[in-house]
């Protein structure tokens, strides 16, 4: 017994440390972002549909995610939960012939947590269903028919509290798979155990009334999850047009082909659990041997079975591990995921997180580790943040311009339901209306606390004050945002126009005040020249130190491959902070003069000889020479290129010019 | 034996409880009573504000929070002569009346006034006492019920929205229809007959389904879709006959624009089209008439005259030759279009109209009038006057008006106007009330307000619909839209009327044999 505390003891320390120094539980917060107000009418709204109970304590273990140290601490206690009830459990169905297969769970959770994207709500989940299994597994050895009542009960209970019908009350597609898993894990977990315990003389008894109670409660949850779809989107599946459209609407209403395909593998399943446990009564009757094997030490071995007992002791025991780990692993499995244990994903997490927390710096060295290969379009919004608000100046800040596609900056502007960087992006921007109008799109859909912050954030710069107040009085529910929110609700009481407060006055300086209708609503259908113009000339008229607008407006015309407008707006980059001409727009320069441009104001700033050597190079090559002659990216002589593949005359050239060739 | 012993230390335990929990009251009680107060000639900072309103005698307990320093809150409710009638404490300065004290106390102070005082302890045990509040309670009561839309700021796209009743004499809410039951369809514009919650039309836009718009009169339901070919614009806003069988209902296209800077709501609307027309609940006849849908004007926000005999509604010029194809063409006349507020002479019985007339012409007041509601004795009508366009939601300068329809001259409201947008507004069946819905708050977020109208049309100070939570309103992130009074309750089944909206199948309105030429050559939009 000693040993087994100091084993556990030791796992435990260990899982501590790898998920106090290895692990970033920060990013998993934020990650995951779960909803969480302190609110007595939030818990009561969270408890109320089926799957609230895990939905609300995962967003409680969110909050703790938030420190370091108190993930970690929440892990561990979590992983130790873990370890004390699957330990219960194996015992109670297994014996002790395998005590390290306790560890198998606690393994699953450190591999989760390792991903860092995973649903919060699947560990409570998984803690529920090992409480009430080993509930299950402790009864007495009461009457079959008494068992499989509190069976019913308890599976009833599982279901209310871990997989029950959510999509009623919000669209959460994780439960779509985790509802399924769990219940067949669950039954399958049951039926081991009745089929092990069950004493000769009853075996009869529970072909009528074991299988149906270990099968009853997930079906009839699942009968219940699919009806009440079916009534509350039933007006969908009349509209259907085709009978197909109708069933797949039926199977999965609102998802996509994926869920799909696993919903339908989920029913396969249960279909295919019912006809086995059949199969297995059959079996049973007309086998005393093989229940023999699996019945408990209690109950009297015929001739034969003995041999055969550890084997199917572990084959059980496995059976429900695999079980157990398939219903943590694989509502949190999506083969994007797999990529999330790769520093790249880790690194793009920080950076938000960083930038988000205000600091620029830690995200720009997190950046700077990134391969070229790793810039998604969400980090490079971040990346582009942290640039203009930290003032430093990279030479790879428009290093994306040769990504396959490439990201031009006013994508982010397009009409769309958007991410909290693309909001602050506009904030930054001066463009406050736009942020306010994406925020509402946003939020139509989620009350995530960073959107209820950006929101007030956004009313806060506008002097809306009363209107900040609101969501500035939600944010003091928030564990995490009270303390920021508490702050300005202070200092609102001071002075509802915070004109002593840098941030926000930094923000109003920036925020556009001309009324500009045209503009906004063309912005999508116009020629690329008009919206850059638009988005980002406006706001540097406005404020001619907004970095964050000219950084977009000078990539936009580096994208469109227009010299001249860089040209023209070299003037722009002193007040903005710039002292050197950074390196993509000194090639474009080059262009530019190349192409017969003359008379740029230089504001004082100078061309590199370095730069205009390697231009020379470039237009030295044969393939440069030669280009009209080009037919396809395969007559390219990459080597003689590779050199140039981040340089604004390769996008130039082989990019814009000869039509998209590559 | 044993299990006895349980039972009786359990109801030990249970009576210990009892006992402890009214010691404890009573120390409050005792801690929080003020002694020798430091008498103060101000009122106290309180929010809703109900100093010196004028309350109807059937409204809930009217809860606020003291916006005062201190660590006790207590709080006298006064009858008319000084009698206390009432009392409630506090700790955070939420003051919560309690609710029997408060009817019993209403119950017999119609036409009187009452006057609540509070108190506040600072952190040295120093009481300060501050000027009481008067409120005069109304011998007139306000209709019992309050039906409004709850939704957040929506842009383009939204998630949840619902429509809800609340009884006003308590704090009770309950849900008519939540879009959630409906395919999260936009449920818009309910509309009632003569303050009658048993006659009910409601818009909805279905995913499925397209618009249509439900009809619950008589314990029965009805869903149909008002476009045709020749009108294929959808019904917006609508309002009901007094005879209960003919609805009036403009058709627009609506389209919302953004503003990038200069105003505080970037959101706004223009009508690229509108018309008015009939529709006959009981044959299902539609009828338009080149009256109030003319191809050169903007005709919307129709409203029946108590008495059946006029259709009132706001008409602007169209500002351009030919009905713009899109926003583009629309959007750059957005600040001219105004809308004059007209009449215009119905007979039920042949379904005829005869005579427009203009009732205030916007090029004369200066400013665009729309949402006309006529007072149940037909002697008043309240609009809302605003900058521009039909669509005052959206504009801090929109306020509410009151046109003397005898002598038919025109004044703001300025008892109950505000610097930001003051509309939605619905008459008490008794025409002593209105409610209207008033973004003076928050500047963005609308709440529905009372006002108690005389015999000389005077209105008095708004009252905010009170919470039971005092600080409801400090955290409340959606908009009460489009408030309705009613005086008997919706009486439609949730589950029946979200079955209606979810089937596929509806009425068309009958094309009109005659009438209005179509201005649009547009195929009726699929759902």
């Amino acid at each position: 017994m000693k040993l087994r505390l100091k084993q556990d003891a030791l796992v435990l320390l260990c899982f501590f440390l790898f998920a106090r120094f290895a692990l970033d539980t920060r990013l998993i917060y934020e990650a995951a972002e779960p909803v969480f107000y302190l609110r007595w009418d939030f818990l009561i709204s969270s408890l109320r549909p089926p799957g609230g109970l895990t939905v609300f304590i995962g967003a409680l273990l969110g909050q703790l995610m938030a420190s370091r140290l108190g993930g970690a601490l929440s892990l561990t206690v979590l992983a130790g939960i873990l370890l004390f009830l699957s330990d219960r459990v194996f015992r109670l169905f297994a014996g002790r012939r395998i005590p390290f297969v306790r560890y198998v769970p606690l393994l699953t959770l450190t591999a989760m947590a390792g991903t860092y994207i995973f649903a919060l709500e699947a560990v409570p989940a998984v803690l529920i269903l090992l409480i009430l299994a080993g509930l299950y597994l402790s009864l007495p050895k009461w009457s079959l028919p008494i068992r499989s009542g509190i069976l019913a009960i308890i599976t009833a209970l599982l279901y209310l509290a871990t997989a029950g019908v959510p999509d009623l009350f919000q669209f959460h597609p994780a439960f779509i798979f985790q509802a399924p898993f769990f219940l067949l894990g669950w039954a399958l977990l049951c039926l081991g155990f009745e089929l092990r315990r069950t004493l000769p003389g009853a075996r009869k008894k529970a072909c009528f009334l074991l299988m149906p109670a270990v099968v009853i409660g997930p079906l009839a949850g699942e009968l219940y999850f699919r009806a009440a779809l079916l009534w509350k989107w039933h007006a969908l599946f009349s509209g259907a047009k085709s009978g197909l459209k109708s069933l797949l609407l039926l199977l999965a209403p609102g998802l996509t082909f994926w869920s799909t395909i696993l919903t339908l593998a989920m029913y396969a399943s249960v279909t295919a659990m019912v006809v086995l446990s059949f199969i297995i009564q059959r079996a049973q009757l007309r086998s005393p041997k093989f229940v023999d094997a699996l019945t408990a030490d209690g109950s009297p071995p015929l001739p034969g079975a003995q041999k055969n007992k550890g084997a199917f002791r572990l084959l059980g025991t496995m059976a429900t591990l695999g079980l157990l780990a398939g219903a943590m692993l694989l509502p949190n499995w999506a083969p994007h995921n797999a990529i999330t244990t790769s520093s790249a994903f880790k690194r793009w997490l920080n950076i938000e997180y960083c930038v988000r927390k205000g600091q620029y710096g830690k995200a720009l060295n997190e950046a700077s580790k990134l391969e070229p290969w790793q810039f998604d379009s969400g980090v490079l919004y971040d990346i582009n943040l942290a640039l203009s608000q930290s003032g430093w100046f990279l030479d790879d800040l428009f290093i994306w311009i040769n990504r396959t596609p490439p990201t031009q900056p006013w994508q982010i502007l397009e009409f769309n339901q958007g991410n909290s960087t693309e909001i602050t992006t506009y904030i930054f921007l001066g463009r406050i209306n736009d942020a306010e109008r994406l925020a509402y799109e946003l939020r139509s859909s989620t009350q995530k606390p960073g959107l209820i912050w950006q929101l007030a954030l956004i009313h806060l710069v506008k002097d809306d004050y009363e209107t900040a107040r609101i969501y500035l009085n939600m944010l003091a529910d928030n564990p995490l945002y009270r303390r920021r929110a508490t702050r300005y609700l202070d200092l609102l009481n001071r002075d509802p126009h915070l004109s002593d407060v840098p941030e926000i006055k930094e923000l109003k300086t920036r925020m556009l005040t001309e009324d500009d209708i045209e503009q906004t609503i063309t912005y999508q259908d116009e020629t690329d020249n008009v919206i850059i113009k638009d988005l980002f000339l406006k706001p540097l008229e406005k404020d001619p130190s907004n970095r964050l607008a000219l950084d977009y407006l000078l990539g936009g015309f580096l994208l469109q491959g227009n010299s001249s407008a860089i040209a023209n707006n070299i003037y722009r980059l002193p007040p903005a902070g710039y002292q050197k001409l950074p390196l993509l727009v000194q090639e474009a320069l080059l262009v530019y003069q190349y192409q017969g441009g003359r008379d740029v104001n230089m504001a004082g700033l100078k061309l590199d000889p370095r730069v205009a050597t390697s231009f020379q190079e470039f237009l030295n090559l044969d393939i440069v020479k030669n280009i009209k002659q080009l037919e396809s990216a395969d007559d390219l002589d990459w080597q003689a290129l590779e050199k140039f593949f981040n340089t604004y005359w390769f996008h130039v050239w082989f990019r814009l010019k000869e039509g998209g060739r590559l | 034996m044993k299990q006895n012993k349980k039972v009786a230390a359990v109801i030990v335990f249970a009576a210990l409880l009892s006992v402890i929990g009214l010691i404890v009251r009573a120390l409050i009680y005792i801690n929080c009573r003020p002694e020798q107060p430091v008498r103060i000639n101000a009122p106290a900072r309180i929010f809703p504000d109900y100093d010196n309103t004028v309350i109807p005698p059937n409204i809930a307990p009217l809860n606020f929070v003291i916006k005062e320093p201190g660590q006790r809150f207590y709080v006298r409710v006064l009858d008319q002569e000084g009698g206390l009638r009432g009392q409630a404490f506090s700790r955070d300065g939420r003051i919560r009346i309690p609710p029997k004290t408060w009817r019993r106390l209403l119950q017999n102070a119609r036409g009187k006034s009452i006057s609540l005082e509070p108190f506040a302890r600072d952190a040295a045990g120093h009481w300060r006492q501050f000027s009481p509040l008067c409120l005069r309670v109304a011998p007139e009561p306000i209709d019992e019920y309050l039906i409004y839309r709850l939704i957040y700021p929506v842009y383009n796209s939204w998630s949840k929205m619902g429509i809800y009743q609340r009884r006003i004499s308590t704090f009770k809410q309950t849900e008519i229809l939540s879009n959630t039951q409906v395919g999260r369809s936009c449920i818009n514009c309910h509309t009632f007959s003569a303050n009658q919650g048993d006659r009910m039309l409601l818009q909805v836009r279905h995913p499925s389904f397209g618009p249509s718009m439900i009809i619950a009169a008589g314990g029965n339901l009805k869903k149909t879709d008002l476009r045709t070919k020749l009108y294929p614009k959808t019904p917006t806003y609508t309002a009901w006959h007094p005879n209960g069988d003919i609805v009036a209902f403009s058709q627009n296209k609506i389209q919302q624009f953004f503003h990038s800077g200069g105003r505080k709501d970037p959101r706004d609307v223009v009508d690229q089209e509108s018309d008015l027309a009939i529709y006959n609940i009981r044959d299902g006849n539609l009828t338009y008439s080149p009256k109030i849908s003319r191809s050169d004007r903007l005709e919307t926000w129709p409203e029946w005259s108590p008495d059946g005999k006029y259709l009132y509604f706001s008409s602007a010029k169209t500002p351009w030759e030919k009905t713009p194809k899109n926003i583009l063409g629309a959007f750059k006349y957005w600040p001219i279009i105004k809308y004059d507020l007209m009449r215009i002479e119905f007979d039920a019985a042949t379904n005829n109209f005869r005579q427009v007339e203009t009732l205030l012409d916007s090029r004369k007041t200066g400013m665009s009038m729309s949402q006309p509601r006529v007072s149940p004795d037909g002697r008043r009508l309240i609009f809302v006057g605003h900058d521009y366009g039909s669509f005052p939601i959206f504009q801090e300068s929109a306020n509410l008006w009151m046109l003397d329809l005898q002598t038919k001259k025109a004044r703001p409201i300025s008892e109950i106007n505000s610097d930001r947008t003051d509309s939605w507004h619905s008459w008490s069946s008794n025409g002593r009330w209105i409610v209207f819905s008033s973004k003076r708050d928050t500047g963005r977020l609308s709440r529905p307000y009372f006002t108690y109208i005389d015999t000389k049309g005077q209105a008095s100070k708004p009252v905010l619909l009170p919470q039971k939570d005092p600080a409801f309103y400090d955290y409340f992130p959606e908009n009460f839209n489009r408030p309705e009074l009613s005086a008997y309750p919706v009486p439609v089944n949730q589950k029946a009327l979200a079955q209606v909206i979810n089937r596929p199948d509806k009425e068309k309105g009958k094309e009109p044999v005659t009438g209005a030429a179509p201005r649009s050559d547009e195929p009726p939009s699929s759902p």
